[in-house]
């Protein structure tokens, strides 16, 4: 209840705020007052009062946020001009007054970037967004000087999407690098930035790109839609607008895709994808996705098909493996053992002789033990998270098969699903198949091979019934489009073979290559 | 982005037909053959399938006339109400009896081979549960997730074929004609029936994007298993010669398990091929009980297939667990298709052609 | 509804986990059964009458006994003791390795099974030949791809022999069967072929047969064969007709004729063979003809005798010819008047070209196949005569 009135009031509040969205006076006292007032007890706000052409010249008001505006430039090229080289010639007060806001704009501010606007909370907005806005006093407009400046991680190579051959750079916090990064791989003015803004309170930009003539309508609207309708204090992360958006929550397949990688997100909107940038997140999101998506890197582009080839049919096996080793092993030695050659069925039988667990707990162990392992990895600090992983393997690993609590053919199981896992390019889907691994050891374990086959087809159903923006998550496979067999699980041809967009994305304009005339002319 | 309509492609229902053909008859096909017809059970296995695109034909011109209403729509209007709701109820019968004798030989094979101890009712549960899932969300995501399988599908067939190769007899093949031709004639009753499965096309028109399409497709999808059939027929003949093919009951299980991966880093095969082969009969049970759905809303006049599939599900699980012994049940599989099978692969469509011969307006909904 | 699905889902496993798992047998609570010696129960015969109530089973006649090898698992890495034999004497088979089980620890795994060995005694008793050969079909478990031989001797030695260079016996025994590939004495036969092979000839069969070495009774051989016909032992097939045996069934794979050449004893290795049958019309009685063409290599010569002239080779060629030729036609005369039954294959072979005649003949086939005229035609090449001239 009390959260409940609490909302209320909060709704109230919100739309009082936008009641009282008032203009901005003449008088540069009221305008002042108000500023100050919104910004009461907020330290790091600056309020500049000055006078242009001497004490008793026109009287103007800056303000800004402390360590996300340019300095420099304020002072330099904004006060400076302002306040001292307005001196250096004789005013001719009268002559000023009148043109007073045509000089300010037009000849003394030496900036490139700023704008006008007549609203007090615009004028807010910009300031809290690291604009500095300028009041003078008989104008009733402020105007915004684009000075954002603040401590900013430079480029760097994505750690979670690595490759040998390709760019290095990835996304940073900062929207506007990260929509400029992308920019530059486009040069097309059909490419749209369009910028939303979503939260009630954070007031997070969020970029929507893509090619307007290539991009499936439909998508796009239904992805502004999506973004328009979320209601929410406060996005910090791409990942609360890829929840919002998605149409299934609780599966642990994702419907989106992300990537800390612009050649990644320019690959996906040249293929007629729509991008998602959040800022203060190095993570795009790309939609519409496919599971084929997620087992691609960006390196397969770059390198020879052939190679990619082999490579997406490694994959595809190291997939499958992940996600059933481990049941296969519990279904193979607890079930059909008449499979299993019979020097290797002897073998592990001598290894598991004295061992106290049923093969199904064994695995289990293990398989937990390797969770535990993978998390503590990934918390600890840089230097010793892998040495946990060496620790881990192979000390915890020999322990415990030299104490008789697994067999050794289980810890090379084990070794083979963990490595095999990381071999998937995406993290989250790599994550998922971790979760279905254990419903399928489960069901190894009651029904043998034919558990883990039910499991596997429960999994594709699930998977089937799944939509990303209404292509299906199994496109192209199925729905089949003989087309899209060029680039798809396993097979890559060469570029020169590609000559059409993926078709299971409806794109509007489908020729890649010999189609769509250059812009430029 | 497709649209949302539960409209299936061409390619999706040649995918379709194929899987639902696929199911149980590849286990037993060899030895009903080889015991009518001894060597020459793969040329029967050619001709029958062969004879089962004539049947495709009949459906298909009936159903791409009659594509909007449905095939228990379409016996309405040419027969009258009444008496068009009393002819497409054997079928419905038909393809509840299928899908559940499908379920219960799969589940005795299973038993036979990989779960000797696990009582059938825990066999065949999961499996109808898991189909009862999959049709309920329609005929579009079905067709996805038979797309989806195919590659799989095809991989076995072929890999099957390769590793049945070594230690076979290819003379077992002759004499081709050592019975005579009237037993090839008598034996396409029971060979013909191994095709059984693509009645469903008796039903599906409505959710075609392309009916025109259909024979065409669906001849393909015909050829080519008639094609893995008679290459699976002919290597169980090669592997056993047709005596002791006609002596067992699963030939094709037998096949396997007299088959060795070279390199043996799998001892036996059938183990893994007999799980595998779960998703051969799921994608027949999914279909067949869909079929019923579509047939039995139809006649309820249900809009919402998607509950009638859940009626079916204490009624199907309750079918496959009557029949007391394994020859009982081949007996009752017997039956089905001499009775039921005749009644809605043969008669149905043949009447419904020629009543669609006779009905002059066609079946364009504007005059309806 | 989602939240409610997902948990109907997770208690219908445990549910299933903890109260199902029906056929789980963990690893180590099996035993593998590797071999098996079916033999027959003669000292049971006298005690118990024949006819039996029926009310329990140990009123039955005992007449199998059923010897299972079974691989010890943690004993195969020393080697030593890694054989487990237990010895049951039973009703049938299937009776037998529910005995077995009442007598280890261990839970009787049929599916790793290599090697079955069926005594003499019980091949020439043909009820329960027959019962046998019923139970390796009927069995879902058994591996079909087990070797079968037959066994002469003591059936008590036959777990006694030092398995030698492998751990287990029956591996060794296997693995002479294997060689067949390389020798033209040794034969292989799995019980799928077995069964097949007596299915389709009405009792008709061939069957490796297994041999405790005459010279020091220390070790196993197989080079013999077993004629088994009408379901029951009929007589042995001699070493040196198996090669003929082999070639005639195209399981002729690689082996070595020795020939006399100028008084020197040439090894010729034959790595390729081809057989072709003919029927030729007219006449009382069938008339064949048979093609043979092997390829090969000459291993061994004399020093310092060139052997590397067109003229010498043709010469030798002629001589493997003839040499070939007259095994073939010895042998098919040993067929034809002492065993008397048609092992070579001509049946199959006019069943399956000639089924009009074969149809004629079909109801006393083995009088006409002993009546057939059978010529030979043998072509050999030589390939190859190994790096050396001279």
């Amino acid at each position: 209840m009390k959260i409940h009135r609490r909302k209320r009031d909060n709704e109230v509040l919100h739309e009082q705020k936008f009641e009282s969205a008032t203009t901005i006076s003449e008088i540069i006292d009221d305008n002042i007052s108000k500023v100050k007032n919104a910004f009461m007890d907020s330290n790091d706000v600056v309020f500049r009062e000055f006078n242009i052409g001497g004490p008793e010249g026109h009287r103007m008001f800056l303000s800004y946020i402390d360590g996300m505006a340019d300095k420099i430039l304020l002072n330099d090229f904004v006060l400076m001009p302002l306040m001292l080289k307005a001196r250096e010639v004789k005013p001719d007060l009268e002559d000023i007054r009148n043109s007073l806001i045509d000089a300010t704009k037009n000849s003394a501010m030496a900036v490139t970037d700023f704008k006008e606007v007549d609203q007090i909370e615009d004028a807010l907005l910009a300031i809290m967004a690291g604009e500095t806005a300028l009041f003078i006093d008989g104008y009733n407009k402020a105007i915004i000087i684009a000075t954002r400046l603040w401590p900013a991680r430079n480029t760097s190579e994505p750690s979670a999407e690595t490759v040998i051959r390709g760019p290095r750079d990835g996304f940073v916090e900062t929207i506007r690098f990260n929509t400029a990064l992308v920019r530059r791989r486009i040069r097309d003015t059909r490419f749209k930035v369009k910028q939303i803004r979503v939260g009630t309170r954070s007031k997070t930009d969020i970029a929507i790109m893509y090619i307007d003539d290539i991009v499936d309508k439909r998508v796009l609207q239904k992805v502004e839609e999506k973004i328009k309708s979320i209601n929410i204090d406060a996005v910090l992360d791409s990942g609360y607008v890829q929840q919002f958006i998605e149409e299934k929550q609780f599966t642990p397949f994702p419907q989106i895709q992300t990537t800390e990688r612009p050649d990644v997100v320019a690959g996906a909107v040249y293929e007629g994808r729509v991008a998602i940038i959040v800022d203060n997140s190095p993570f795009a999101l790309i939609v519409p996705t496919t599971l084929n998506a997620f087992f691609q890197s960006a390196e397969d582009y770059y390198s020879r098909s052939s190679i990619t080839t082999f490579v997406r049919f490694l994959r595809l096996m190291v997939g499958t493996l992940s996600l059933v080793a481990p049941s296969l092993y519990i279904a193979l030695t607890s079930y059909h053992p008449g499979i299993i050659p019979n020097k290797l069925i002897l073998s592990i039988a001598a290894t598991r002789e004295g061992i106290p667990f049923p093969a199904f707990i064994e695995a289990i162990i293990m398989e937990l033990t390797l969770e535990f392992l993978r998390e503590a990895g990934v918390r600890l600090p840089r230097p010793i998270g892998s040495t946990i992983g060496i620790v881990g393997g192979i000390v915890i690993g020999q322990a415990a098969v030299s104490a008789g609590i697994v067999s050794p053919i289980m810890v090379v199981v084990v070794a083979i699903t963990a490595i095999s896992s990381f071999a998937i390019p995406n993290y989250e889907v790599a994550t998922s198949f971790r979760l279905i691994r254990f419903i399928l050891m489960i069901l190894g374990a009651i029904y043998g091979l034919y558990g883990v086959v039910l499991g596997c087809m429960a999994t594709l159903i699930h998977l089937v019934n799944l939509k990303s923006f209404g292509t299906p998550y199994l496109a192209p496979m199925a729905p089949f489009s003989m087309e899209d067999m060029k680039d798809t699980f396993i097979l890559k041809l060469p570029w020169k073979y590609l000559k059409k967009r993926p078709i299971h994305l409806d794109p509007e304009d489908v020729l890649r290559q010999g189609g769509g005339e250059d812009d430029s002319k | 982005m497709t649209p949302n309509d539960d409209k299936i492609s061409s390619i999706q229902l040649g995918v379709f037909i194929y899987n639902t053909i696929l199911g149980v008859g590849i286990l037993t096909l060899p030895a009903s053959l080889a015991k009518e017809v001894e060597a020459g059970a793969w040329v029967l296995a050619i001709l029958s399938g062969l004879v089962n695109i004539i049947f495709i034909y009949f459906m298909c011109k009936v159903g791409e006339k009659y594509s909007e209403y449905g095939f228990a729509g379409a016996l309405r209007r040419q027969f009258g109400k009444v008496f068009g709701t009393i002819l497409a109820i054997p079928v419905l019968v038909y393809f509840v009896v299928f899908t559940a004798i499908v379920l219960r030989i799969f589940a005795e094979t299973i038993k036979l081979y990989l779960l000797s101890n696990t009582p059938l009712e825990f066999i065949i549960f999961p499996l109808i549960i898991l189909a009862i899932v999959l049709a309920r969300t329609g005929v579009e995501p079905s067709a996805r997730f038979f797309e989806s399988v195919t590659p799989l599908i095809i991989l076995i067939l072929v890999f099957l074929m390769f590793v049945a190769l070594p230690k076979s007899d290819f003379t077992n093949l002759r004499p081709v004609f050592s019975v005579s031709p009237v037993k090839y004639i008598t034996g396409l009753k029971s060979g013909a029936f191994a095709y059984s499965g693509y009645e469903i096309l008796l039903i599906i028109f409505p959710f075609l994007r392309k009916p025109e399409k259909a024979f065409k497709v669906s001849s393909i999808a015909l050829i080519i298993i008639t094609l893995f059939y008679t290459i699976i027929v002919m290597e169980t003949l090669a592997k056993f010669g047709s005596r002791e093919t006609a002596s067992l009951i699963y030939p094709t299980v037998n096949l396997i398990k007299a088959s060795e991966i070279p390199g043996g880093f799998i001892e036996r095969l059938e183990g893994l091929l007999m799980a595998l082969w779960v998703i051969f009969v799921f994608t027949t049970v999914v279909s067949t009980m869909y079929g019923a759905s579509v047939i039995g809303g139809d006649i309820l006049n249900q809009k919402e297939k998607k509950h009638i599939v859940s009626i079916f599900l204490p009624l199907i699980y309750i079918l496959s667990l009557t029949g007391e012994s394994v020859v009982e049940l081949f007996k009752m599989s017997d039956t089905l298709t001499i009775y039921l099978g005749t009644y809605t692969i043969i008669i149905v469509p043949i009447i419904m052609f020629i009543a669609s011969l006779l009905d002059r307006k066609g079946g364009k909904k504007g005059e309806a | 509804m989602k939240h409610k699905r997902g948990l109907i889902c997770i208690l219908i496993l445990t549910l299933l986990f903890t109260s199902g798992c029906w056929d789980k047998i963990e690893l180590e609570q099996r035993v593998f059964i590797t071999a098996m010696l079916i033999d027959l129960n003669e000292e049971d015969k006298e005690n118990k009458p024949i006819g039996s109530t029926g009310a329990f089973n140990d009123d039955m006649p005992e007449k199998l006994k059923i010897t299972f090898g079974m691989a010890n698992p943690s004993k195969i890495q020393e080697g030593e003791n890694a054989f487990l034999i237990r010895s049951v004497t039973s009703v049938n088979a299937t009776k037998a390795v529910e005995k077995l089980a009442t007598m280890t620890s261990r839970v009787p795994f049929y599916g790793q099974l290599r090697l079955v060995i069926l005594t003499e005694r019980l091949v020439r008793n043909k009820e329960t030949f027959k019962e046998i050969l019923d139970h390796i079909e009927r069995d879902a478990v058994i591996n079909s791809l087990a070797k079968v031989v037959i066994f002469t001797g003591n059936p008590e030695e036959a777990f006694e022999i030092d398995p030698k260079l492998e751990i287990l016996n029956s591996v060794y025994v296997t693995g002479i069967m294997d060689n067949s590939k390389i020798t033209s004495e040794t034969t292989d036969m799995t019980l799928t072929e077995l069964l097949s092979s007596i299915r389709n000839n009405d009792g008709l069969a061939a069957v490796p047969l297994l041999e405790v070495r005459p010279q020091d009774g220390r070790g196993f051989e197989i080079n013999r064969l077993a004629l088994i016909k009408d379901y029951s032992l009929l007589d042995y097939l001699d070493t040196r007709y198996v090669r003929t045996y082999k070639i005639m069934n195209r399981k002729f794979k690689n082996g070595k004729k020795v020939i006399n050449y100028k008084g020197l004893e040439i090894p010729f290795v034959i790595y390729t063979m081809n057989r072709e049958i003919w029927l030729e019309e007219g006449g009382d009685n069938l008339k064949y003809r048979v093609k043979v063409e092997v390829e090969g290599d000459i291993k061994e010569y004399s020093f310092e005798e060139n052997l590397f002239e067109t003229n010498t080779l043709k010469d030798i060629q002629q001589k493997i010819q003839e040499s070939i030729k007259m095994e073939l036609q010895e042998s098919t005369r040993y067929f034809q008047n002492v065993i008397g039954a048609d092992y070579l294959g001509f049946g199959d072979y006019t069943n399956k070209y000639h089924n009009s005649v074969y149809k004629k003949y079909k109801e006393n086939w083995d009088e006409s196949f002993k009546k057939a005229e059978i010529s030979y035609d043998v072509k050999a090449d030589i390939r190859r005569i190994g790096p050396s001239k001279k």
